[in-house]
């Protein structure tokens, strides 16, 4: 139904001819699948282990601690030998699927043993006890993005519930507040992690993903000065930051050799971004700003905030470009929409005052809608996308 | 090159297993070798002291207090078998930091706090209130089988029941919960009887 509705709107407008799209539906027919007969028996096995989980969660306190825990170790055990089997045969599907339930299976088995025990910690201790034990496994066997994704997704999870303590050592080491460090280190980490990943060829695909990530945890942190004030009184963290922000450079102008565009755009990105941080903090310092709240600074810090706003507009504006330039429309737009949500947000906060902001509402959405008209005219402009480079 | 990369293959995914296993030879050494010391404890929070199948609580210690203030570490001075064991603070630097008469001591961060009363008869040292938390303990919850959370619940309220913990205190001062009690029975037992 989808296929047809495409192939009919094809054929108005004389893009295939009437042999093409018969021979489309005729392929079509021939690789369609029972899809109802599908979902049924999926529903049934569903069904059926649902409701073994559901007489096991019913009979769970009557279940001996020991019995349950090895239970737990014999369904790691298994689940490994299948891994095992699916990888030395290139059952690509079977062998990512068992290395997802195995991590799940890791995870389950640290939950059992703490609630068996009655061991006590914080939620971080058990998540990186799990990243430690699975991401060998991880690395070893497995090629697909899903599992890249889920690895980065655990990865980021694992360090923002672990950064209070971390916040403290660090405190402690570097003196001051290291709220820079971090914020922006986790997506060096993540985009260090995804080159050194794709320098094997069969990984590259999840290399990419985990690399994507490391890039929208770097986008995302170019928010926080935005909306907290931060001027360390000690610039260690800060120092911190810049020499990692410059290795993690450095590793991007060797990868320049295997992809020059790819890798000077996320060079690009990384220097955009310690440089947004570095120049907001400045501003800050310099105006003497007080409290650590953003909103409301117009007023009182008229420059300040310009000078902030202005730096990320800059960043994003970098961020849209390098989009443009790989013909990434959707990541343009984006970052476009960023630049005029911030635009919109300046100007209303601008202006104070019921029928200012009445003003400021109707200025502030024409000048979205003329931004919007632009970004569209770029975008048309900017013709058939290219090679994708970040 | 094959067979180090089947090796190496191999050894990641032992690592689950043998990681858990460790995990539970862990635990189960650290229970043995353990010096085991009782604890009173009170339900937390009266709106929902069980949330879900966990048991909130606080620990109220059987004090013996020299001082007010900051307390890095509790000394334990006796553990009788069936009563909650008497503790003395510890403070991180000077006189007061003496591990002198200690049967073991237990690790963790807190306070004794100053109250304005008299000291009962036979009572030495400040009066006041000792709030530590052991390290390894930071939850402070306890799971509590379905079965009898909702009686339990009940049996908190009424302020029937007195609770108390078995900690197990390793070499390293780290403590884990070892088991609870009501009443000084454990749990199914209290319900059975």
């Amino acid at each position: 139904m989808f296929a047809n509705r495409y192939l009919t709107r094809w054929q108005a407008a004389g893009l295939i001819d009437d042999q093409a799209a018969q021979r489309i539906t005729s392929w079509e027919l021939s690789q369609a699948r029972p899809v109802w007969l599908w979902a049924l028996a999926g529903l049934g096995a569903f069904a059926v282990g649902m409701g073994v989980v559901a007489v096991v969660a019913a009979n769970w306190e009557l279940i001996p601690g020991w019995l349950k825990i090895a239970v737990n170790l014999s369904l790691n055990a298994a689940t490994a030998v299948g891994v095992f089997v699916a990888w030395q045969r290139g059952w690509e599907k079977t062998r990512e699927i068992l290395a997802l339930l195995l991590s799940g299976l890791v995870l389950s088995g640290i939950a059992l043993i703490s609630q068996v025990y009655q061991i006590d910690g914080e939620v971080w201790q058990a998540l990186l006890t799990w990243m430690a034990i699975c991401t060998p496994f991880v690395a070893m066997v497995t090629r697909s993005r899903v599992l890249g994704l889920a690895w980065a997704v655990a990865a980021t999870v694992t360090y923002v519930t672990a950064i209070e303590p971390l916040d403290r050592v660090l405190s402690r080491l570097l003196g001051g507040e290291p709220v820079f460090l971090l914020a922006w280190v986790l997506g060096l980490a993540l985009l260090a992690v995804g080159i050194v990943r794709g320098w094997l060829p069969s990984c590259r695909g999840q290399a990419n993903v985990i690399v994507a990530c490391g890039v929208l945890a770097l986008l995302f942190t170019v928010f926080i000065p935005q909306v907290v004030v931060l001027r360390p009184e000690r610039q260690a963290g800060t120092v911190v930051a810049v020499v990692a922000s410059l290795l993690v450079a450095a590793l991007l102008w060797w990868e320049r050799r295997r992809d020059p565009p790819g890798a000077t755009a996320l060079m690009v990105i990384v220097l955009a971004g310690l440089g947004a941080w570095l120049a907001t903090m400045a501003i800050w310092t310099m105006s003497g700003a007080r409290g650590n709240r953003f909103f409301g600074y117009a007023s009182t810090e008229p420059l300040a905030y310009l000078g902030a706003a202005l730096v990320f507009i800059a960043f994003w504006g970098v961020v849209s470009w390098l989009a443009l330039r790989a013909g990434r429309r959707v990541l343009f737009a984006a970052a476009f929409a960023v630049i005029v949500i911030r635009v919109f947000i300046m100007y209303w906060e601008a202006l104070g005052g019921l029928l200012n902001t009445g003003l400021g509402l109707i200025g502030g959405g024409l000048l979205c809608l003329g931004l919007a008209a632009l970004g569209w005219h770029i975008a048309r402009r900017a013709g058939a996308p290219a090679e994708a480079a970040i | 090159m094959k067979r180090l990369l089947t090796a190496a293959v191999i050894a990641t995914l032992a690592l689950p297993v043998a990681g858990l296993g460790a995990m539970v030879i862990d635990a189960e050494r650290n229970q043995a070798a353990a010096d085991v010391m009782r604890v009173a404890i009170r339900g937390y929070d009266p709106r929902d002291i069980l949330r879900g199948h966990y048991l909130n609580y606080r620990f109220d210690w059987n004090v013996e207090a020299t001082f007010v203030g900051r307390v890095s570490r509790l000394c334990v001075l006796s553990v009788p078998a069936d009563a909650p064991a008497r503790v003395r603070p510890l403070a991180e630097h000077g006189a007061e930091a003496s591990t002198e008469g200690c049967a073991f001591v237990v690790n963790g961060t807190g306070t004794f706090l100053a109250e304005g009363r008299r000291l009962e008869p036979g009572e030495r040292g400040p009066a006041g209130r000792l709030e530590f938390w052991p390290s390894g303990v930071s939850s402070g919850r306890l799971y509590v089988p379905e079965r009898h959370a909702e009686r339990l619940e009940s049996l908190l309220r009424e302020g029937k029941v007195q609770l108390t913990i078995d900690l197990a205190v390793a070499g390293d001062g780290r403590v884990r919960v070892k088991a609870w009690h009501i009443d000084g029975k454990t749990v199914d037992a209290y319900f059975a009887k």
